[in-house]
């Protein structure tokens, strides 16, 4: 299934963002699969199995928290956006 | 009456706490404020199994007919929300925690999380210990200084925004109770690895 | 000094005279200083009566017990008012050195009285306190007036206003060492309304703590927690606060195009991680500030600080302007000529719809980057349109026969985030004291950021505990005067054993979460005393009556009502919004109500 991640902040200097062809269902398949032979990228984003702390991601537009986490699963054509730490004003 | 989102909050702490070994099958209580009100876990509900039924609302302030059901430690509650800003409170009995209280004063957790997390955390002791208005005033003031603390052979009271919070002030500090008594079980020599930890006793 | 100078210094204008006495120690102790110490002042100084750009009204600029003791973040400083804007109590907050350095000339707060007969500066020295002539700077911008009057940030500091502050725009700003502003609800006009051109400090007084051994271990937590959130240790230093403009459009909730949408399709041009790559020069930082989000920046043919967040927003989204040369430009403008850049681009945007919605001539549409240099300066000159925009969108709105169009709250120009995405920020905007503001407890942590735990943005329920929490911690951190995001670090807990350390009375968390609550009834009780009431707790009718129409907030509109009813239960407040007697004398705040 098709998916856009979309990653923000310094995670641009680390990957780019792509439409990945996903194997698996979950979230946590997306991400991982934009991770494939881009450790340093997997660094920042994963903390062995969770989430870095303050790494936000989320699915249309809606934090994955407020959903089933990295297991939620997805229908296909979502868009998951991937923030490091930030703040604003 | 409970809202689903919040009545799962309570279930998954609730069910965090015993699983986690921090309380017996029907010790301890949870609760939010919420505008003039209070939501308590009710008498003899079990923390592990909390039920959608198993709650009473009830006033912050003055009284009314919620007291008749809800947990025995409410006047604690009650105290803590007029007293302070707290939205959610976790009391349960860490067992380590627990033993702890027994030998000292005050705890001053050496390792890295609930240091940074805690720094420091008073042990009070009130003779009537269980929902006595003397344990309620106690518990208030001490929670205007710390966010956590824990009073001499009962438990932890831990406040926060929501009940995550406390939840998570809660289980570092069990954490950090479980490792202080390792090291002295190890009785070698302590290593101490932060700086300028001497002052963590005047936090 | 230990926290406090334990004196106040005030010049009346009219009659040119200047007073010192002794700061009361009890206010002080229950108020702190800065924000806090402003209301409690203003109460007694400033009644219903009082037009706000007349001579009875007054200025005082107030620092807290933390200033320039070397805390981190430790540089800011409020001005407090009745807002000739909202006219609503108004207290603005500005960072950079020269807070630092009123302190340092040995004073806790100035109050500014009267009217000059003629443009004056005061001048505050070691020498002593001065009213000087100020007639050669009148007309002058900022950074020209600064230049002259001898700014140097590490010894002389210069605070004043431009020509739009002169020429009594509701929306000026004043501006401290060139670039930092008090920007909110017309304080510019206020100063120009005194006659008043400059206030120049130069000044060595060390605040100096109680217990310094206890002082140095504060600084060295506070300090560490900073360095371990990457939020102030990476975040707010790479990217500056921009960078929260792609993910405020991802989850629909930046404001476009007037908040007709929630979304902007050119976000990523005008974000913080664009500007890193192209308009960045270096960061800086304030005073005493290891975290550095000021971004020096420059475009082809100007330079600068900033923009912000909300500025790069005001004239951008809000405007349908993606050109971030250009927003970078209206932003240096508008610092130098002494705009507040939230309530310009607002209106600006504001009166993009009225054009397209054929209530108002010409041809400022949405898009128009070409047309916000000369737009920014008809306001602050007063010329043709830039006269009604210089009475703030809402007074513009009403005049062209669409006061719903601005999108205010107590007519203080909305910010960059759109409620129907984020309901928690909608209650926070209906029910701030200064009209709708994201600093009186900014949402965006718990409801996008998880700081401290994430919130459904969506939710209404329990929402309130939430915001009155948040809005109390924000009004400490203004009246201590720290800056907010330390706070996003810190806490409570924190700026207590700061506090307590140097002055050497005691205070604990909650003791400061109680002042916090305090300050904010006090100003309550001050717009209910002006007439301000229920009905004024509320938010356009765009917001509560349109839904969303595309995006992840779709279909949303404000629940204000259900969440309204909760907060006042929650602040211990009847229905109409009134504090109730408990709660004011729990907060020792009835003998202000007997006195009146």
């Amino acid at each position: 299934m098709m998916v856009t991640v979309k990653l923000f902040g310094n995670l641009r200097d680390l990957g780019a963002a792509s439409v990945s062809e996903m194997p698996g269902h979950t979230v946590r398949d997306a991400i991982s699969a934009l991770c494939v032979e881009n450790e340093t990228l997997r660094e920042a984003i994963f903390d062995g199995d969770v989430l870095m702390p303050h790494v936000r991601v989320m699915i249309n537009g809606r934090d994955i928290e407020l959903a089933e986490g990295l297991d939620t699963r997805l229908q296909g054509g979502e868009q998951i956006a991937i923030f490091p730490p930030i703040a604003g004003g | 009456m409970i809202d689903q989102r919040l009545y799962e909050e309570f279930r998954d702490v609730g069910r965090d706490i015993f699983v986690g070994g921090m309380t017996s099958t029907h010790g301890g209580n949870l609760s939010v404020r919420t505008g003039k009100h209070i939501i308590i876990k009710r008498r003899g509900a079990q923390l592990g199994r909390l039920k959608p039924s198993d709650f009473v609302r009830t006033v912050v302030h003055g009284e009314d007919s919620g007291v008749t059901r809800a947990s025995s430690e409410l006047i604690v509650h009650r105290a803590i929300y007029q007293r302070t800003n707290a939205l959610a409170i976790v009391h349960c009995h860490p067992p380590t925690a627990v033993a702890l209280s027994l030998t000292r004063d005050e705890i001053i957790p050496v390792d890295n999380e609930c240091s940074y997390l805690l720094h420091r955390v008073p042990v009070v002791s009130a003779e009537l210990s269980s929902g006595s208005p003397e344990m309620a005033k106690l518990i208030s003031e001490e929670l205007r200084r710390y966010k956590l603390i824990l009073m001499r052979g009962h438990g932890v009271f831990s406040i926060g925004q929501t009940l995550d919070e406390a939840l998570q002030w809660t289980s570092a500090f069990e954490m950090g109770c479980n490792i202080l008594y390792k090291l002295e079980t190890l009785n070698s020599q302590h290593i101490e690895f932060r700086k300028q930890a001497e002052s963590y006793s005047s936090w | 000094m230990e926290g406090w100078a334990g004196r106040i210094l005030d010049i009346d204008l009219s009659s040119g005279t200047i007073e010192i006495y002794p700061l009361n120690m009890d206010m002080a102790t229950m108020y702190l200083g800065g924000r806090g110490l402003g209301a409690r002042l203003l109460w007694d100084l400033v009644g219903p009566e009082v037009e706000p750009l007349s001579s009875e009204n007054v200025l005082i600029f107030a620092t807290g017990p933390l200033t320039a003791s070397g805390a981190q973040t430790s540089n800011r400083f409020s001005v407090t008012t009745k807002s000739p804007l909202t006219g609503t109590i108004l207290d603005a907050n500005s960072g950079g050195w020269w807070g630092m350095r009123f302190k340092r000339t040995g004073y806790d707060a100035l109050i500014v009285r009267g009217k000059a007969a003629k443009p004056s500066l005061i001048e505050i020295t070691p020498d002593g306190v001065s009213i000087k002539d100020a007639s050669h700077l009148w007309g002058q911008t900022v950074l020209e007036t600064t230049a002259a009057l001898g700014q140097n940030n590490n010894k002389r500091n210069v605070l004043c206003i431009g020509p739009a502050g002169e020429n009594l725009s509701r929306i000026s700003a004043i501006m401290n060492d060139g670039h930092r502003s008090l920007a909110r609800g017309g304080v510019g006009a206020v100063m120009g309304s005194k006659n008043l051109k400059a206030i120049v400090t130069v000044g060595t007084d060390k605040n100096k703590a109680h217990d310094p051994d206890q002082f140095k271990f504060m600084l060295y937590e506070t300090g560490k927690i900073i360095k371990q959130s990457p939020l102030t240790s990476k975040g707010l230093p790479q990217f500056g606060t921009a960078v929260v403009m792609n993910v405020v459009n991802e989850i629909g909730a930046l404001p476009t195009r007037n908040f007709q949408q929630s979304q902007f399709e050119n976000a990523e041009a005008i974000s913080g991680e664009r500007m890193t790559e192209t308009i960045l020069v270096k960061k800086r930082a304030c005073w005493a500030c290891p975290i550095s989000c000021t971004r020096v920046t420059k475009t082809e043919r100007m330079e600068g600080e900033g923009p912000e967040y909300e500025s790069t927003w005001a004239f951008g989204a809000q405007c349908g302007i993606d050109d971030l040369e250009l927003i970078a430009e209206a932003n240096y403008l508008c610092n130098d000529l002494g705009l507040d850049t939230i309530s310009m681009g607002s209106t600006i945007g504001c009166a993009m719809e009225l054009t397209e919605k054929g209530l108002l001539d010409g041809d400022l549409r949405f898009g128009r980057a070409d047309k916000l240099h000369e737009t920014i300066y008809d306001t602050a000159y007063r010329k043709g349109l830039g006269d009604d925009m210089a009475e703030g969108s809402y007074r513009m709105a009403e005049k062209y026969g669409a006061p719903e169009l601005s999108m205010s709250g107590k007519k203080l120009e909305m910010p960059a985030y759109d409620p129907r995405g984020m309901q928690g920020q909608g209650l926070l905007y209906a029910t701030s004291n200064r009209g709708a503001c994201h600093m009186r407890g900014n949402m965006l942590g718990p409801e996008v950021l998880a700081l401290p735990r994430l919130v459904d943005r969506l939710a209404t329920q329990g929402k309130a505990g939430i915001v009155a929490v948040h809005q109390d911690t924000a009004a400490v951190v203004d009246s201590l005067v720290i800056c907010k995001f330390t706070n996003m670090a810190a806490t409570e807990e924190h700026f207590a054993r700061l506090l307590t350390a140097i002055s050497g009375r005691l205070f604990t968390a909650q003791d400061l979460s109680q002042i916090g609550r305090r300050i904010w009834n006090l100003e309550r009780l001050y717009n209910l005393r002006e007439g301000f009431t229920v009905a004024d707790d509320t938010l356009p009718d765009r917001l509560l009556n349109e839904p969303v129409a595309e995006g992840p907030s779709e279909g949303f509109t404000v629940n204000l009502e259900p969440m309204l009813q909760e907060y006042y239960d929650f602040r211990g407040w009847d229905s109409q919004g009134v504090p109730e007697p408990e709660i004011l004398e729990e907060l020792e705040l009835t003998e202000l109500l007997e006195r009146a």
